[in-house]
């Protein structure tokens, strides 16, 4: 198995779109508001803090990795060109999610702590993060609302809720994958027709789901077991989650999604369509 | 060095059989000939041998091993297509560095002085180049790649005659330097005749010809003399095809000749390895 030079060449290509995408989020985030500000004539009212999000590092990270490691196309056919197989890509890709996971992780927690907190987290932010910010603060505020209390030790709650965001961001990376391998198997035409198609059918559903009587959702059996998974309590509103219910639910959330992603992506060929 | 060996192999896309259970042998150190018509399953055939698209049924063995997702065995080979499998913004030097990280031992004194020879920008990027320097990028690629097996399909696809002149030069010196077996599958037959040690002729997706290129020419034969008298003389024999001009016929024959007295109005002559090809694989003929 040639799986150093082909961990290399992946992990070399999804460093560089990370960056290219961070550089993007910068420049859509921070330069343009400073140019249109500067531009107007009211870069005095410019305000760096106000400008800055707890959130949108962890929020574009999370769709980098569904759509990054979706795509199969470009790298199987350069690694299947130089005499890489399909096993072989598969555990390079897998391996390159995992320490991506962790480079995004860590970026976040850079962001939070050397940027954001000493800019906008004492300041006038009008962030999500103002609210949730009681000494734990976490990648995601969300996340850090509901776990980070679970123990009432401030360093566990903290490291837990940060595997729960690992969790998290692993969970959408062997989605991604697991659709990307799906992907794959069709003709350029179908997967147009999927592309299209799947956003349309979501916002049906979501219609459908926003009409439903959510009391009468709340008694049926899915609204259960989605309170298992996340580790919700019988009174979730008032109760803290458990940290450990969504490592369990992702691990086997993770590991099926891998499957999925592995038997698929064994079925690769390179398409001339 | 471990040779090839394809055993029953079948190909379908849908209900169209496109290889209809193959089985022969690619041999160490060789320069093999891979010829037939369009849609014959030549580029079919090599995107299964390099392990791009599946099989149907059969088995492509090195050394007993499948090649299927096989690193070891896919990595002695490599396969110049028609259809670039590069990023298109990749810059020709940067998939000569890549060549190398994957397969080692690049070549790179080598495809650095073809490019020179060719005229090839080593800084463009592969999107950028024309049919015919992309189909000469490739060709550097192959010549410098450290595998035992490469498959060339249609390398000289878009060259105009100096260059594919040059590059039959080079495949020869370079053979000559570093023994390797190269599997040409063209249309120009003509020029790789004699390039091409052994001939593989693929029809309707069975392997029609498998065997030396001097061992074929030898049971090929061109027979030529008025049309009564030709017609008489290869009776009996495997005629592939005829031409005829006025009352002079040739009869092409493909096979052992028999012990008959040969009259003196008829003439036997050799046959090339196109004429060959051209009667084998006409269709609605044999």
């Amino acid at each position: 198995m040639n799986l150093a030079p082909t961990y290399k060449y992946l992990f070399r290509i999804s460093i560089r779109s990370l960056m290219l995408v961070y550089l993007w989020l910068i420049g859509i985030t921070l330069i343009l508001p400073a140019l249109f500000s500067l531009i107007s004539g009211t870069i005095g009212d410019f305000s760096l803090a106000n400008q800055l999000s707890s959130q949108q590092f962890s929020i574009v990270a999370g769709f980098f990795l569904f759509f990054y490691f979706s795509l199969n196309d470009n790298h199987f056919n350069f690694l299947i060109q130089n005499g890489i197989g399909r096993k072989t890509y598969w555990l390079g890709k897998l391996l390159v999610a995992g320490v991506t996971i962790l480079i995004i992780e860590a970026i976040n927690l850079v962001y939070l702590y050397a940027i954001y907190l000493p800019i906008a987290g004492t300041g006038n932010s009008s962030d999500t993060l103002q609210i949730s910010y009681e000494g734990n603060p976490v990648a995601s505020s969300m996340l850090s609302l509901l776990y980070g209390h679970y123990t009432g030790n401030e360093l566990l709650d903290y490291v837990l809720t940060t595997i729960v965001v690992l969790f998290g961001l692993a969970s959408i990376t062997a989605l991604g994958m697991a659709v990307g391998s799906i992907m794959s198997l069709f003709s350029r035409r179908m997967k147009l027709i999927i592309i299209i198609g799947t956003p349309i059918f979501l916002i049906v559903l979501a219609i459908y789901i926003s009409n439903l009587n959510i009391h009468l959702f709340s008694t049926t059996w899915i609204y259960d077991f989605a309170k298992v998974i996340v580790g919700a309590g019988a009174h979730p509103v008032e109760e803290h989650f458990n940290p450990f219910a969504p490592m369990v639910s992702g691990t086997i959330f993770i590991a099926i999604m891998l499957f999925v992603s592995r038997y698929f992506n064994l079925k690769l060929k390179v398409r001339t369509d | 060095m471990s040779s090839i060996e394809i055993k029953n192999v079948t190909k379908q896309f849908g209900k169209k059989e496109v290889l209809a259970g193959l089985n022969f042998k690619l041999e160490p150190n060789k320069i093999y000939g891979l010829l037939g018509r369009n849609g014959a399953g030549k580029s079919t055939l090599l995107s299964i041998m390099t392990n791009r698209i599946p099989l149907t049924s059969g088995t492509v063995t090195v050394d007993g091993e499948s090649i299927q997702n096989n690193d070891k065995i896919l990595q002695k080979m490599y396969l110049m297509s028609e259809v670039s499998l590069y990023n298109s913004r990749l810059r020709v030097f940067q998939v000569f560095n890549e060549t190398d990280k994957m397969y080692g031992k690049f070549d790179f004194d080598l495809a650095n002085r073809l490019a020179g020879e060719f005229g090839l920008d080593l800084n463009a990027r592969i999107g950028k180049l024309s049919t015919g320097y992309r189909t000469i990028f490739k060709v550097l690629v192959a010549m410098g790649v450290s595998a035992e097996y490469i498959f060339l399909d249609e390398p000289t696809l878009g060259l105009d005659a100096n260059h594919r002149d040059l590059f039959y030069k080079e495949l020869m010196e370079s053979y000559a330097n570093r023994p390797r077996t190269f599997v040409i599958s063209t249309h120009l037959i003509e020029e790789v005749a004699n390039l091409v040690e052994h001939v593989l002729i693929i029809k309707n997706g069975k392997i029609l010809i498998d065997s030396g290129v001097d061992e074929t020419l030898a049971k090929a034969h061109t027979v030529t003399g008025p049309e009564a008298d030709v017609d008489s003389y290869t009776a009996g024999l495997n005629v592939i095809g005829h031409d005829s001009l006025g009352k002079i016929k040739a009869n092409y024959v493909f096979g052992d000749m028999d012990d008959k007295i040969l009259p003196d109005t008829v003439s036997i002559e050799s046959m090339d390895l196109q004429k060959l090809f051209i009667n084998l694989t006409n269709e609605g003929e044999n």
